[in-house]
C-alpha cells in the first residue's frame, strides 16, 4: 500500500480519537436542539458519519485496489 | 392474537432457516463456488459483534446513562481504521501457521507453550461465560414477554423458579442442539466454517432489519419523527439530563475514554470475533472494505437505540417495565403482531449468532488447547497410537460446548438476575482485553517473551478476577459481600472497586486500569528479565517479520530426526482422516519434485506439523509429531546460527564485504586500464616527436639542396645533376615514410582493407625477390633461393605479405656487405606452419636489441652505417601484418656472424583467418 494512504489512515485515527473524546467532545455537551436533535448526539453522530466518509474515501480508490490483488497474488 | 404455537414454531423454522443457509453454502464451497468469499459477507459477518447485548441491552445502558451505551461501538470504529496495519498482520500469521484461536495465537507466538494455550483457555471461557449468559437471558425474557402478547409483563426471575419450568433453561437446551449441529459437523483441518460465516451474515442482516423497523415504527409511528420526540424528552428534566454527559456514571469522561479503550482492545480479541476477522478471513483484500463499511454498520444499528430509549421512558413512565425489553413492550402495547415477531426473531438472531460463534471459537479452544494437550500426556490412554482420533476430538468439542451453554445458563440463573445486559456483557468484554497486550505487543516486538506474557495474562487475569467477577459472585450472595466493603481480610487498601483507595472510577473502567497495567507491566518487564529460548525466538521473529519474509518455514530447520514418509501420514490421518490425510500428501508431492518418492525431511514434517496444528492446536500438534519423529530440537546455540538476527547480521556484513572487494578488483582493473593508457598516450607523444624528427631529416636536406641550387645558377651541370638526385632521392624517402605511417596507423587503429584469399607463399616469395633483385645487384650480393618441397598455401593478403618480405629482403641487403653479401631466402612447410626465413652475413644484431627492432623507429645503431637506411617502421609494420594473420615474426642473430628473420604463417584455411580479421 503507498505510503500517502497510510499516512492517511493513522491522521483519520489520531484526529477521530480526538474528536471523540474530551475536550472537544465537551463542546458539544449543551442541553441544545437544533434540528429537534440534541447537540451531543448530533455532534457525535456526524463525526461518526465523517470518519466513515473519509475513511471510505482513503481506501476506495481504484488503483489502490488494483495494487492490493497485486500484492496478495505475490503472496 | 399471537398464539404462542406461532411464536415457537416461527422461531424453530428460522432456526431451521440458518440451517438451511448454512447447508447451501456449505455446498457451493466444495464445488468452488463459495458465497461468503466477498468484502459484504465479510462485514457482515464481523457484525456477530452486535449481539443481544446491542439488540436489547443498548436500550437498557442509554436509559440510565444516555450516551454511555456508544463507546461500544465508537471503540470498534475506531480500530477498524487501523484494520489494516493490525487485522492484516493477525490474520496473515495466522494463515501461515495455521492459527485456528486466541489461544493457539499466543501459544504459538511464545514458543508453543501449552501453558500459555490453556491460560487463554480458561480465561477465555471464565470471561466469556456472564456473556453467554446474557444471550440466554435476553432469548428468554423476550419470549416471556412475547407470548403474555399482547399484556406487557414482566417475567419473574427465573431463580425463583424450579429449573423446569424455567423457561431459560429450555432455551439454553435447545442453543445446546443448535451449537452442536451447527459447529461441529466435522473436523476440518483449517477450522474455517463457511455454512456458518453464511448463516452469520444473514442474522446480521436480520437483526439490523429488525431494530432498524422498530425504530422507524417507533420514531415515525408512535412519534412525529426526532424533532417531536426529542422535544417531549426534553420537557422532562430527569430525560434532559440523559442529553449530556451527566448521565454517564463516575467521573463522566474519564469513564467516555475507559470504555472506549476497553472495547477498542476486547473488541479483535473476543474469541468470537477472532474467529469471524481472521479465522474464517478468506481474502486479505476484504479487510480494506470492511475498514468502513463495518463502522457504517455500527452506526446505522445505534441511530435509533436513543429515540427507542426515550420513547420507552415517556410511554411506560415507571419502572414497570425493565429497560431492557423496551425494544420488544414497544411494539406490542402499540398492537404490532408482526413487528413484535420480527423483533423478537432479530434479538433470537443477535444471540444464537453470538452463541454459534462463540461456542465454536470456545470449543476449538477447550479442545485443542486444554484438553488434548492433557489427554495425550496421559500415558495409559495411549492416544499417541490410537488410530482414528477424529471421533474423540469431535465428542470432546461438542461436550465443550454444552458446557458452556450450561455454564452460561448456571451463571444467569444465579447471578446474571441482578445486573443489566450491558454490566454483565462488560465484565467479558475486560477479560477479553487481556489478551490484547500479550498479542499486540507479541507481534510488534519481538524481544516480548513467554515470561512476560505469562506474568502479564496472569496478573490481568487475576485483577479480572478480584475487581469483576468475585463482586459479581458477592452480589449474588454466593460468596460474604464484606470483602466489597472492607476490603480483602478487612484491609481497605483491597477494596476490590477501589484498590490502593483510588476512587472516582466506575467499576469497569478501575478494573480496566488495574488489569491493563498489571498485564502490560508484567509483559514488559518479564520480557526484559528474561530470556527467549531458541523456539521463541524462531517464532517471535517469524510473528513480527511475517511481511518481511519470503520463507516462513523457518522452524521447520528445528526437527532433525529421522522418521519414514508413511508414518507421518499415519499419524495426520489419525487427526484429520485417511483420505484428507492422503490428499494432503498427495497436494505436497505435487508441489515439491514430480515422481519422486516422498522425503520425510524437515519441511515434510513441519508441513505435517502445520496441518495437525490446524486440527488439535500449536501445542499438541508439536507433542504428536514429536512422538513420531525421535528427534530432537536443535540447542540455542545451533539454532541461533541459523535463524537469529546476528547470522543475518553476519549475512549481511559478508555481502558486504564481498561487495567491497568486488569494488577493490574493479578498482585494481580500472587502475591497470589507466595505467596502460597512460603508457599509450606516452608512445603515441614520442611515436608523434620520432615522425616529426624523421620527416625533418629528409626536409632538412631537401631543402638545403635546392637552397644551394637556387643560390648557385651558375652552377657546373655535373653537380647540380648530383645535387638534384639527392633531392629526388630524399623527397623519395619522405614518401615513404609518411606511407609506412599512414599503414602503420591503419593497422594500429584496425581500418585497413584485408583481402584474404589463398596465397601461394612459393610464389610470392619468387615475386618479392624479383622486386627487390635490383638491390642486390646494385651491391653484388648473392641472392640464394632454398624452396622446399610440398605445398605452402595458406590463407592471407597477398600484397600485405608480399610487404613483409620485400621489407625482410631489403633489409638483408641494406645490412649486407657489399661485394660479399650473401642472402639466403628459404620457404619451409610443416603439418601446420608455413615459414619463410632470410638470413644474411651482415653485422648481426645483439640480443638486448632482438626485441626493441620491432617497435616503431627503432633501427639497431650501426657506426659504420654513419645514418639510417630506413625509416623504422617496416619492422614493426611486418609485425602487426603478421599478428593478423595468426603468424609471428622473430629474428635470430650471433653478432658479427650475421641475422636470420624468420615469418611462420598458420597452415589453415581461408575462412578461418577471414573470421578473425572481422
Amino acid at each position: 500500500m503507498k505510503h500517502r494512504v497510510r499516512e492517511n489512515i493513522v491522521v483519520l485515527f489520531i484526529a477521530s480519537v480526538l474528536a471523540l473524546n474530551y475536550p472537544l467532545i465537551s463542546s458539544a455537551d449543551h442541553l441544545l436542539l437544533p434540528l429537534g436533535i440534541p447537540l451531543l448526539y448530533l455532534y457525535i453522530f456526524l463525526v461518526w458519519l465523517v470518519i466513515i466518509v473519509l475513511m471510505a474515501l482513503i481506501v476506495e480508490r481504484k488503483d489502490l485496489h488494483s495494487d492490493e490483488k497485486a500484492e496478495s497474488r505475490d503472496a | 392474537m399471537l398464539k404462542d404455537w406461532i411464536i415457537l414454531v416461527s422461531a424453530l423454522a428460522y432456526l431451521g432457516l440458518l440451517f438451511a443457509i448454512a447447508y447451501y453454502s456449505d455446498k457451493r464451497s466444495d464445488t468452488g463456488r463459495s458465497i461468503i468469499a466477498n468484502p459484504y459477507i465479510y462485514t457482515l459477518s464481523i457484525a456477530v459483534y452486535c449481539t443481544a447485548w446491542t439488540f436489547y441491552g443498548s436500550v437498557g445502558r442509554a436509559v440510565s446513562s444516555g450516551i454511555g451505551f456508544l463507546p461500544v461501538y465508537l471503540g470498534p470504529t475506531l480500530v477498524a481504521l487501523l484494520f489494516w496495519f493490525v487485522l492484516r498482520r493477525i490474520v496473515r500469521i495466522t494463515k501461515v501457521h495455521r492459527i485456528t484461536s486466541i489461544a493457539d495465537f499466543v501459544a504459538s507466538r511464545y514458543g508453543k507453550s501449552g501453558l500459555l494455550a490453556g491460560l487463554v483457555t480458561i480465561i477465555a471461557v471464565l470471561g466469556i461465560m456472564p456473556y453467554i449468559s446474557i444471550q440466554l437471558k435476553a432469548i428468554a425474557i423476550s419470549l416471556d414477554v412475547l407470548l403474555q402478547y399482547p399484556v406487557v409483563v414482566m417475567p419473574a426471575a427465573s431463580v425463583t423458579q424450579p429449573v423446569w419450568v424455567d423457561t431459560s433453561f429450555y432455551v439454553a437446551l435447545v442453543l445446546i442442539i443448535f451449537a452442536i449441529l451447527f459447529g461441529t459437523r466435522h473436523i476440518d483441518n483449517t477450522e474455517r466454517h463457511e455454512g456458518m460465516v453464511a448463516a452469520i451474515a444473514f442474522e446480521s442482516m436480520l437483526k439490523l432489519l429488525a431494530f432498524l423497523a422498530v425504530g422507524f415504527f417507533v420514531t415515525f409511528g408512535m412519534f412525529n419523527g426526532f424533532g417531536d420526540l426529542f422535544g417531549q424528552a426534553a420537557a422532562h428534566p430527569e430525560l434532559a439530563r440523559l442529553m449530556s454527559f451527566e448521565a454517564i456514571p463516575g467521573s463522566g469522561y474519564i469513564d467516555w475514554l475507559a470504555l472506549t479503550f476497553l472495547c477498542m482492545m476486547a473488541f479483535l480479541f473476543l474469541p468470537r470475533q477472532f474467529q469471524v476477522l481472521v479465522v474464517e478471513n478468506v481474502n486479505e483484500a476484504h479487510i480494506l472494505k470492511a475498514t468502513w463499511l463495518f463502522p457504517l454498520y455500527l452506526l446505522i444499528i445505534n441511530l435509533f437505540v436513543l429515540p427507542i430509549a426515550f420513547a420507552g421512558l415517556l410511554l411506560f413512565d415507571g419502572a414497570t417495565v425493565d429497560a431492557d425489553t423496551f425494544v420488544l413492550a414497544l411494539p406490542m402495547t402499540e398492537k404490532q403482531q408482526a413487528l413484535a415477531l420480527l423483533v423478537f426473531l432479530g434479538g433470537l438472531s443477535a444471540a444464537t449468532g453470538m452463541i454459534v460463534v462463540e461456542t465454536v471459537a470456545l470449543s476449538t479452544m477447550i479442545c485443542n488447547d486444554l484438553v488434548m494437550p492433557v489427554l495425550l500426556r496421559i500415558r495409559f490412554l495411549n492416544l499417541t497410537k490410537r488410530s482414528n482420533l477424529s471421533g474423540l476430538l469431535l465428542g470432546i468439542r461438542r461436550s465443550s460446548i454444552a458446557l458452556m451453554i450450561l455454564l452460561g445458563y448456571l451463571y444467569f440463573r444465579f447471578i446474571g438476575e441482578s445486573y443489566a445486559l450491558v454490566a454483565m456483557g462488560l465484565v467479558s468484554f475486560a477479560a477479553a482485553a487481556q489478551f490484547a497486550p500479550p498479542i499486540l505487543l507479541g507481534i510488534y516486538w519481538k524481544r516480548a517473551n513467554r515470561l512476560g506474557a505469562l506474568l502479564g495474562l496472569g496478573g490481568g487475569f487475576l485483577i479480572w478476577v478480584y475487581t469483576l467477577l468475585l463482586p459479581a459472585f458477592a452480589r449474588s450472595g454466593w460468596i460474604s459481600s464484606a470483602f466489597l466493603e472492607h476490603g480483602l481480610f478487612g484491609i481497605a487498601l483491597l477494596k476490590p472497586y477501589q484498590l490502593l483507595g483510588i476512587q472516582g472510577m466506575d467499576p469497569y473502567t478501575h478494573a480496566v486500569f488495574w488489569s491493563m497495567l498489571i498485564n502490560i507491566g508484567g509483559i514488559v518487564l518479564g520480557s526484559l528479565l528474561g530470556r527467549q529460548d531458541a523456539i521463541e525466538q524462531v517464532q517471535a521473529s517469524q510473528f513480527v517479520d511475517i511481511f518481511d519474509r519470503d520463507r516462513h518455514d523457518g522452524d521447520s530447520l528445528l526437527w532433525r530426526g529421522v522418521v519414514e514418509a508413511q508414518e507421518l501420514r499415519d499419524l495426520l490421518a489419525r487427526f484429520i482422516g485417511p483420505q484428507q490425510a492422503d490428499k494432503a500428501f498427495t497436494d505436497y508431492a505435487r508441489r515439491q519434485q514430480k515422481g519422486q518418492a516422498l522425503q520425510a525431511d524437515s519441511r515434510l514434517i513441519h508441513y505435517t506439523e502445520r496441518l495437525l496444528a490446524g486440527a488439535i492446536g500449536s501445542a499438541s500438534a508439536r507433542v504428536m509429531v514429536s512422538s513420531v519423529v525421535m528427534g530432537e530440537v536443535l540447542s540455542i546455540d545451533e539454532v541461533m546460527t541459523i535463524l537469529d538476527e546476528s547470522s543475518q547480521a553476519i549475512e549481511y556484513s559478508r555481502r558486504l564485504e564481498q561487495k567491497s572487494k568486488e569494488l577493490e578488483a574493479a578498482t585494481a582493473a580500472l587502475r591497470k586500464v589507466n595505467a596502460q593508457l597512460q603508457e599509450l598516450d606516452r608512445l603515441k607523444d614520442e611515436f608523434i616527436s620520432t615522425v616529426t624528427h624523421e620527416l625533418r631529416t629528409p626536409l632538412t636536406s631537401i631543402r638545403a639542396f635546392s637552397e644551394i641550387l637556387l643560390a648557385n645558377p651558375e652552377m657546373e651541370v655535373a653537380q647540380r645533376s648530383e645535387f638534384l638526385a639527392i633531392v629526388v632521392k630524399e623527397t623519395e624517402r619522405l614518401t615513404r615514410l609518411i606511407n609506412d605511417v599512414l599503414d602503420l596507423a591503419k593497422l594500429d587503429s584496425g581500418r585497413i582493407n584485408w583481402n584474404i584469399d589463398q596465397v601461394d607463399l612459393k610464389g610470392l616469395v619468387h615475386d618479392a625477390i624479383n622486386a627487390t633483385s635490383q638491390l642486390f645487384c646494385e651491391k653484388s650480393i648473392e641472392l640464394i633461393e632454398e624452396l622446399a618441397e610440398g605445398p605452402s598455401m595458406v590463407a592471407g593478403d597477398y600484397d600485405r605479405l608480399t610487404q613483409v618480405v620485400i621489407n625482410l629482403l631489403s633489409n638483408a641487403a641494406k645490412f649486407s656487405p657489399e661485394k660479399s653479401g650473401r642472402v639466403v631466402i628459404r620457404v619451409l612447410a610443416d603439418s601446420e606452419h608455413v615459414r619463410i626465413e632470410v638470413q644474411d652475413n651482415g653485422p648481426g644484431i645483439p640480443g638486448d636489441q632482438q626485441g626493441l627492432i620491432f617497435e616503431k623507429f627503432h633501427q639497431v645503431s650501426d657506426q659504420r652505417a654513419g645514418k639510417p637506411k630506413g625509416t623504422g617502421l617496416g619492422l614493426a609494420i611486418s609485425e602487426r601484418i603478421m599478428e593478423h594473420h595468426n603468424g609471428r615474426i622473430w629474428v635470430e642473430s650471433e653478432p658479427g656472424v650475421g641475422a636470420t628473420f624468420k615469418v611462420e604463417i598458420p597452415n589453415r584455411k581461408a575462412p578461418q583467418v577471414a573470421l578473425s580479421s572481422q
